[in-house]
């Protein structure tokens, strides 16, 4: 725990969090004003949303049948999931929500059990976001290597589907299990480009989470231009303040939040 | 993150020899081994064995699971020496790595005379 997160490695209100992306070097920086589920954090998901009789790819390059609801089979991997939810703005994806809740932000930390899965995120859902040495290698939890196990972090940016992947290495076909530790905040964009340059050169306290994104999907662009007015602000050199104010204080101008 | 998991399984009660089939909460179906997801460990903390009549089990490991057939290595052995129950709680566990994704262990079981008997490994997958 720092001092800008709580137990749950949740924001406070009152303090900033940074998202940024690798594919722009760009980040959207937020004020947290609220936390709408304050004291009610968690979110004891169920299974993981996978229906008995569907087949999904193993690892062998064949596919496997899942046996019964919920369980992943052996050597088997999702393709991109979302979770879905009755009376959610989406009911196959509780996560997603349009650009017109531009002034709620989800960060979410999920949990699975068995915590040896592999896990990664599609931004938007079956576009593969993990890359080694520029594109020579494509990256996820079918591959060697490019994934979490057990624990995934996230930010939810509204008007894009996110896909889930969960990989089962082992010969067994597993129950499964998720829990979501979350934070709907109400969020601002700070008005002062001085502010954000402090925040991007990590002077001023802010919480970081890098949206693994590494290939910019048209969907995830336009999305944001929807959302928030702007993909983000580029991250300047530490010696290069008035030029970064300039440019921050003109896509001030454009931020629709 | 690491997962504790709790597998059992049991002879057959007819059988001199075998391979225990391993169950547990989180498996859908009972197996004869544990294939260890690559660069982690298995980490078995305790053993409870019980039964009728004298029984080895036998926990063993290979290298590559996916070899026809599999050469196992014996790693550890518990015997009961009659109808009865041990436990044991280990303070440092035996250690079973993945270097390439196709180790595995597995549980077998010898008696002078069939039958049944139970064990049950407390594991850690780190």
């Amino acid at each position: 725990m720092n001092k800008v997160t709580d137990e749950y490695g949740l924001v406070l209100e009152g303090e900033y969090i940074t998202v940024f992306m690798p594919a722009t070097s760009r980040a959207l920086v937020f004020r947290v004003k609220s936390r709408v589920n304050r004291g009610y954090e968690t979110i004891d998901y169920g299974p993981l949303p996978l229906t008995a009789g569907s087949t999904l790819p193993t690892f062998e390059g064949g596919s496997a049948s899942v046996p019964a609801d919920g369980v992943i089979p052996a050597r088997a991997y999702t393709t991109g999931l979302s979770f879905p939810m009755d009376g959610a703005y989406d009911r196959d994806d509780m996560w997603y929500v349009p650009e017109d809740y531009r002034d709620r932000l989800f960060h979410i930390i999920q949990y699975v059990t068995p915590a040896f899965l592999r896990i990664d995120v599609q931004i938007p859902t079956a576009v593969t976001q993990g890359r080694f040495q520029k594109d020579k290698i494509v990256t996820g939890v079918d591959k060697p290597f490019g994934f979490a196990r057990g624990k995934y972090e996230i930010v939810q940016l509204p008007k894009i589907h996110y896909g889930y992947r969960y990989a089962n290495e082992t010969n067994i076909d597993l129950y499964s299990f998720v829990k979501f530790t979350y934070a709907e905040y109400v969020v601002e964009t700070p008005r002062n480009p001085n502010l954000i340059f402090d925040i991007l050169t990590r002077r001023m306290l802010s919480k970081w989470i890098t949206l693994p994104v590494n290939v910019m999907d048209t969907t995830v662009e336009r999305a944001m231009i929807d959302a928030y007015g702007i993909t983000g602000f580029p991250l300047y050199p530490i010696d290069e303040r008035d030029r970064a104010v300039r440019e921050y204080s003109e896509l001030l101008r454009e931020v629709k939040i | 993150m690491s997962e504790l998991l709790v597998i059992r399984g049991a002879t057959d009660g007819t059988s001199t020899t075998g391979t225990v089939s391993l169950y547990s909460d989180l498996f859908h179906s009972p197996v004869n081994y544990f294939r260890i997801p690559k660069g982690m460990s298995a980490k078995i903390w305790w053993k409870k064995v019980s039964g009728e009549a004298e029984t080895l089990f036998t926990i063993q490991y290979t290298y590559d699971v996916t070899a026809s057939p599999p050469t196992w290595k014996d790693m550890e052995q518990e015997k009961l020496s009659a109808k009865g129950e041990i436990s044991i709680e280990k303070r440092r566990p035996l250690i079973l790595r993945a270097f390439t994704g196709k180790e595995a262990f597995r549980i077998t079981w010898t008696q002078p005379t069939a039958a049944l008997a139970y064990v049950e490994l407390g594991v850690e997958i780190e």
